[in-house]
């Protein structure tokens, strides 16, 4: 049966409850919304899952279609469901099923409980826009949608002025990034005559635009997808954006959306196959992400940070992974990624409930023997994200580095590997200062006995007040944590191929046996990054004892290689100097001065003119005559 | 005739000037008359015997005896020569600059004019007489000589009710 | 058939005309000023018979007729509207009447 109606519905339903939610916000109770909320993110997800039960099922895979809007070559939307934006869809509205869910109860305090799950089902709407469409332009709408989606989540808690800077933050950078996207899209225009997908690639099979301008116009792209995957030299949005509650750091900033520059890149495969410059700009982009993000998460304090910085790191990888042409691997990894990621988030959101929304991991310790559940979940997705086998993270992580090897990237190579290493490293990190060793108890001046005793009952106090964890927010960290698990070697190899193979079609694919070499030279990284951070950090190790000292003075790592401190310098005091000086000086002087010098002139001319009227005949009669005199010379010497 | 025109011409602007230049209010009037009679001496020249006739009785005789009545009325008591008469004050340099321009211009417009270089057209022996004048008067031109004789009323009932003795 | 060409009479015509101007600018009687506005009238007239002597037809004689008349009637108003303002006043000098000033 023709299932092509379900297309728009998987993106409409969303976009509709996001309406009426927000609508009825303040009517409908809490429980209502959630339903609501909750409810069209699944039926999203069962279209999706019925269409991809459909795509798969048959012999050809066969993409379905389904137009949206045909006015034109200019506006000519329509919504495709193949291998590679099943795949994502697929992620989208599992992941955000699982994260609707687990916000029932993470946000279910909040007074404003209904404008957040609108504005999650807001996103849900515009990610599935963007990974469903089937030409640029509907991409595009997509894409400035999460970017709305991302502002208004970011800064959620609008009374806080570091969330409201957050937020514009993470927006203007990501104007940056459409600046280039639309740029791109624009000559794609130019070039090819058309948006769709199906148009533009069977040009550039053809071959009749020049490799130069599909270079430029990789490279073009290639901004946009830096700039909402955070990559460098755009990244410095992503530690701030973690203002926002944290499912929507797991949803937008980990699983999904910082992900849409790796679908843009995947998506434009046949571009960058033949642009082979852009497509090493892409992969040497995402080779230092992965470097840069793993060496600053080693040095941050707050556990989203490390967990945002993580995720550049791991979107590095996926860059890596589709400059080098290795598509299939990039977007396993992603699929992975997802999974193991979002579980740290949320597993993330409650431990940060625990200690009542203190995210500083030198405030927390010994957390493994208070809760844990928290900690296996974690401890699983934190092995899937470091690539150990039999987990996730190590397929497909693994098939990214065998990329690299096999095509010759020694330099790729290597930091690929090196970043392996300090993930282990950051991760053991992680763990061992929030769950091992012993609780931290605040420093308390010594100020007589009596307060000091008061002092002593204090954490214990906090340990009664602790309330357990809601199911709601445990069923979701579960299964996520199972999926980190199996996701790997249960999609690995057959299932995968075939599921991403169609949506490949100018790749040969063929089934890489699992290379040895690069397979344990990963592991063995991979072990030696976690040894070393487990004898620095473990509960009586040196390294803990310093950071956790409260006058350590953060360094080099901490401060993000001083990008952010730069980017202030050079972008950000110049542009206020120009607003001020806009806004306080020409504004007032100039633009005021002229409106104001008119009426000035204004009265000055009358008041001057006003001196002719002076009630003197003869005046009034030279006037006369010089008009007189005006008129005949006038005619005798024009006429 | 030559010279009659060149006399004429030469006593009205003798009058204009000394109008201008002369101190005393009568001294003025009496060079406007000396003006007229230039002027009507023109109309002569040109076959326009009625119309010089008319210039005399009515402008010489009937406006600047006007004018003498209210220089009459206006000097009872006091020296009726107006303040600064012959100073060059800036007023008066600007009324002799402008004035001067229009003299030059108009000058021209007269001295090398294309209309002036056209002929006399030849009239008949009757054109300016009276006969002739007023059967245009009273036929062709009724109207306007109607309408005329309205405005004259109105001036008439105009100075009474302007100057006229208002008693409760 | 008069001496001098047409030219002569326009000329005439406008020297009499600016000179008239030129006395209204500059003296302060009112009765000169007047007087000065009769002899731009006249200057005026001289100009409509002497075309209407070269056009051949009544008109220009007409014409100069009601001017005279007009001017006749403009007189007599003006000259009571002297009597009128400067009946009481000491000198009769236009400059001193500024009631009208803005």
């Amino acid at each position: 049966m023709n299932l092509a109606w379900m297309l728009p519905a998987i993106v409409v339903v969303p976009l509709l409850s996001a309406a009426v939610v927000g609508y009825f916000r303040n009517t409908w109770s809490k429980t209502t919304v959630s339903w609501v909320a909750c409810g069209s993110v699944a039926a999203s997800f069962a279209m999706t899952v019925a269409l991809a039960v459909q795509y798969w099922g048959a012999a050809e895979p066969e993409p379905i279609r389904s137009a949206l809007t045909s006015w034109g070559s200019l506006l000519d939307l329509g919504l495709v469901a193949d291998g590679l934006s099943l795949w994502w869809a697929l992620v989208v509205t599992g992941a955000g099923l699982l994260i609707h869910i687990y916000s029932t109860a993470y946000m279910r305090e909040d007074e404003s409980y209904g404008r957040f799950m609108a504005k999650m089902n807001f996103f849900i709407f515009a990610m599935s826009m963007l990974v469903l469409s089937d030409n640029f332009a509907g991409m595009a709408i997509g894409w400035g949608c999460v970017g709305l989606a991302s502002y208004m989540l970011i800064g959620f808690y609008f009374t806080k002025p570091s969330a409201q800077n957050a937020a514009i933050k993470a927006f203007v950078m990501n104007v940056i990034g459409e600046a280039g996207l639309f740029a791109g899209i624009a000559f794609i225009y130019a070039n090819f005559g058309s948006f769709k997908f199906d148009d533009v690639f069977g040009a550039i099979a053809q071959g009749q635009v020049s490799v130069a301008t599909l270079n430029l116009i990789g490279i073009l792209l290639l901004i946009g997808a830096v700039a909402k995957s955070a990559q460098l030299p755009l990244h410095t949005w992503l530690p701030y954006a973690m203002e926002g509650p944290t499912p929507v750091s797991a949803l937008i900033h980990a699983a999904t959306m910082v992900t849409a520059g790796v679908y843009l890149v995947s998506r434009a495969h046949p571009l960058y196959e033949v642009a082979t410059g852009a497509a090493l700009t892409v992969a040497w982009i995402g080779g230092l992400g992965a470097l840069f993000g793993a060496l600053v998460a080693a040095g941050q304090f707050d556990i989203k940070r490390v967990l945002a910085f993580s995720t550049l790191s791991q979107i590095g990888y996926m860059f890596l992974g589709n400059g080098l042409g290795a598509y299939v691997a990039a977007d396993f990894h992603f699929f992975t990624h997802a999974f193991f990621k979002a579980g740290l988030f949320l597993t993330a959101g409650i431990v940060v409930h625990h200690y009542h929304g203190d995210q500083d991991i030198r405030h927390m310790g010994g957390l493994w023997y208070r809760d844990r559940f928290a900690a296996i979940c974690f401890g699983l997705a934190a092995l899937a994200l470091i690539g150990l086998p039999p987990f996730s993270g190590f397929f497909s992580k693994d098939e990214i580095l065998l990329a690299a090897f096999q095509h010759g990237q020694w330099a790729l190579f290597a930091i690929a590997v090196l970043a392996a290493g300090m993930t282990a490293f950051y991760n053991v990190r992680l763990y061992s200062l929030v769950f091992l060793g012993d609780a931290y108890v605040p420093q308390v001046k010594a100020v007589g006995k009596k307060k000091a005793r008061a002092a002593q009952l204090e954490p214990q106090a906090h340990a009664e007040h602790e309330h357990a964890t809601p199911a709601a927010m445990k069923w979701p960290v579960a299964i996520l944590a199972v999926l980190s698990v199996v996701s790997g070697w249960l999609f690995f190899g057959h299932y995968q191929l075939s599921a991403l193979e169609p949506a490949f079609p100018t790749l040969e694919l063929h089934h890489e046996p699992i290379n040895w070499v690069v397979a344990g030279l990963s592991v063995a990284v991979a072990l030696v990054g976690g040894l070393i951070s487990w004898y620095l950090y473990r509960p009586d190790g040196v390294r803990r004892a310093l950071e956790l000292d409260p006058q350590y003075k953060p360094g080099i790592l901490y401060n993000m290689f001083y990008v952010d401190t730069l980017y202030d310098y050079a972008f950000v005091r110049p542009a206020r100097a120009v607003a001020e000086f806009v806004g306080d000086l020409f504004d007032p002087k100039a633009v005021d001065g002229i409106v104001n010098g008119l009426g000035v002139l204004a009265r000055e001319l009358g008041g001057r003119l006003r001196r002719w009227q002076n009630g003197l005949v003869r005046s009034y009669a030279l006037t006369v005559f010089c008009g007189v005199v005006l008129v005949v010379a006038y005619y005798v010497f024009y006429v | 005739m030559n010279l009659v025109f060149i006399l004429a011409g030469l006593m009205a602007i003798a009058g204009v000037v000394g109008v201008i230049l002369a101190r005393q209010p009568v001294h003025q009037v009496i060079a406007t008359v000396f003006s007229f009679i230039g002027l009507a001496a023109l109309y002569l020249s040109l076959q326009n015997e009625f119309l010089a006739v008319i210039q005399l009785i009515v402008y010489g005789g009937a406006v600047m005896i006007l004018f003498l009545f209210v220089i009459a009325l206006l000097s009872a008591r006091k020296d009726p020569v107006e303040k600064d008469v012959g100073k060059l004050t800036p007023p008066t340099i600007a009324g002799f600059a402008v004035g001067g321009a229009l003299l030059v211009m108009l000058g021209i417009v007269g001295l090398f004019g294309a209309e002036g270089n056209r002929g006399w057209t030849a009239v008949p022996e009757q054109f300016g007489q009276v006969g002739e004048f007023g059967h245009e008067l009273l036929t062709t031109y009724v109207f306007p000589f109607e309408v005329i004789a309205f405005v004259l009323m109105v001036a008439v009932i105009g100075v009474m009710i302007l100057v006229g003795r208002h008693r409760a | 058939m008069p001496a001098f060409s047409l030219n002569a009479y326009v000329a005439l015509s406008a020297v009499l005309f600016a000179l008239g101007g030129i006395g209204v600018l500059v003296r302060r009687s009112p009765l000169a000023m007047l007087m000065s506005i009769e002899l731009m009238l006249n200057s005026a007239n001289l100009l409509f018979v002497a075309f209407g002597r070269a056009h051949g037809g009544y008109e220009g004689q007409i014409m100069a007729f009601l001017v005279i008349t007009v001017a006749a009637a403009e007189v007599a108003i003006g000259l009571a509207l002297t009597v009128l303002l400067f009946r009481r006043r000491e000198h009769a000098d236009v400059d001193e009447v500024t009631d009208l000033k803005l």
